[in-house]
């Protein structure tokens, strides 16, 4: 080996880096990690989005239009229902002798099928009604039924309501919808040219 | 068998721990990494900077090279592995970045100073010497030159990591020390080398 080997091999040997060199590794390893956002801070951070903030904005309009839906119409008050109850329990002698109800909302009586004869349907006709005395009748069984017509209509009105508040949701979501589309979609209005 | 197979340098008990320290790096044990580093930086910012000549290039690049590691530590297989795929990385790293950024020689044999004294002595100037005239060969026969006399490979280890055949690595070695010799000699005058 000449002089030459020996003294490329002094001029290059290894060297050491700066002292802190394996710390800056270390850090450039292993990042600070960033602050944590707090829930709220996430919260409203996803609302920046303008896709979020208009769908969010279609949600709660919809949750706004049924919830005012529900209050218009709300079922009626118990005792509103009893009245409503009591009337058909008390009607006049000779709707009752005739079978037919005065209340035009009402059904005539004549058409409700009683069923505590071990299921022979007993109908009230007119003709059954008159040859009937005392406690044939059925005042309560009458009342009863009086009351679950009452029930029955209130409950169907319900329901009508209920089927048209969640329409009209159904339609703001659309619409919402469709204007999220639709400004996405539509294209930009061209300048209008000068002549 | 490769280069980085042969573990006949090391001891059995140097050889175990460094497989010890290895695989609890890999397993995410960051002091471990830490003692990979401490052991290994001299060997990546040496050969990065007797190849760049500029020292806050070589330890932004020893950075990366260790952050590359980092990054690839499951593919490591054994120490012999880890340190074979330093040299190697570094190695072409340093060649990839005086390329892109155009690095040329900084240093002419001319604007190299005149020795004080040619004697023993003054070896270190001796020494700063060579590294620049070093410096200025080209890109993959300075890499040669490195690694042949920093590390004290052989040419066919070199031929492995730089990817090229034993006889070019020979001749580069051959041809950069007769450069080497000469341009000494120009500026020595009488000393022989």
């Amino acid at each position: 080996m000449s002089r030459l080997d020996d003294e490329l091999k002094l001029a290059l040997g290894r060297m050491e880096p700066s002292p802190d060199f394996t710390d800056r590794v270390l850090k450039a390893i292993n990042p600070s990690p960033a602050p944590e956002k707090s829930w709220w801070q996430s919260l409203t951070g996803a609302f920046q989005l303008p896709r979020v903030r208009w769908v969010a904005a279609a949600a709660a309009a919809s949750l706004l239009i049924v919830i005012l839906a529900f209050q218009y119409w709300q079922p009626r008050p118990i005792e509103q229902v009893k009245e409503i109850a009591n009337a058909g329990t008390q009607p006049p002698a000779e709707s009752v002798d005739n079978g037919v109800a005065k209340n035009p909302t009402q059904p005539p009586l004549s058409n409700i099928t009683a069923n505590n004869t071990g299921g022979s349907k007993v109908e009230d006709t007119p003709r059954n009604i008159r040859n009937n005395n005392g406690p044939k009748r059925r005042p309560v069984k009458r009342a009863r039924s009086a009351k679950e017509i009452a029930a029955e209509a209130e409950g169907q009105a319900a329901k009508e309501q209920l089927l048209l508040a969640l329409r009209i949701a159904s339609t703001t979501l659309s619409e919402a919808q469709r204007v999220i589309r639709g400004d996405d979609e539509q294209p930009r209005p061209e300048p209008a040219t000068r002549r | 068998m490769v280069g980085w197979e042969r573990t006949d340098e090391l001891g059995n008990e140097t050889l175990d721990r460094a497989e010890e320290t290895l695989a609890r790096s890999v397993g995410g044990d960051h002091s471990a990494f830490a003692e990979i580093v401490g052991t290994h930086q001299a060997m990546v910012f040496g050969l990065a900077y007797h190849f760049l000549r500029d020292r806050s290039l070589a330890e932004e690049l020893a950075q990366e090279v260790f952050l590359h590691l980092h990054q690839n530590l499951s593919a490591i297989k054994s120490p012999a592995h880890l340190t074979f795929w330093l040299r190697k990385v570094t190695s072409h790293r340093c060649i990839d970045q005086t390329r892109r950024r155009k690095v040329r020689p900084q240093v002419s044999l001319e604007d190299v100073p005149e020795p004080i004294a040619a004697e023993r002595s003054a070896d270190p100037l001796l020494s700063e010497m060579l590294r620049r005239v070093v410096n200025t060969l080209p890109e993959k026969p300075r890499m040669v030159v490195i690694l042949r006399y920093q590390e004290d490979l052989e040419p066919a280890e070199i031929a492995e990591m730089l990817d090229m055949p034993v006889n070019t690595v020979k001749s580069h070695l051959r041809r950069s020390l007769a450069i080497l010799r000469e341009k000494l000699t120009r500026c020595l005058g009488e000393v022989k080398i």
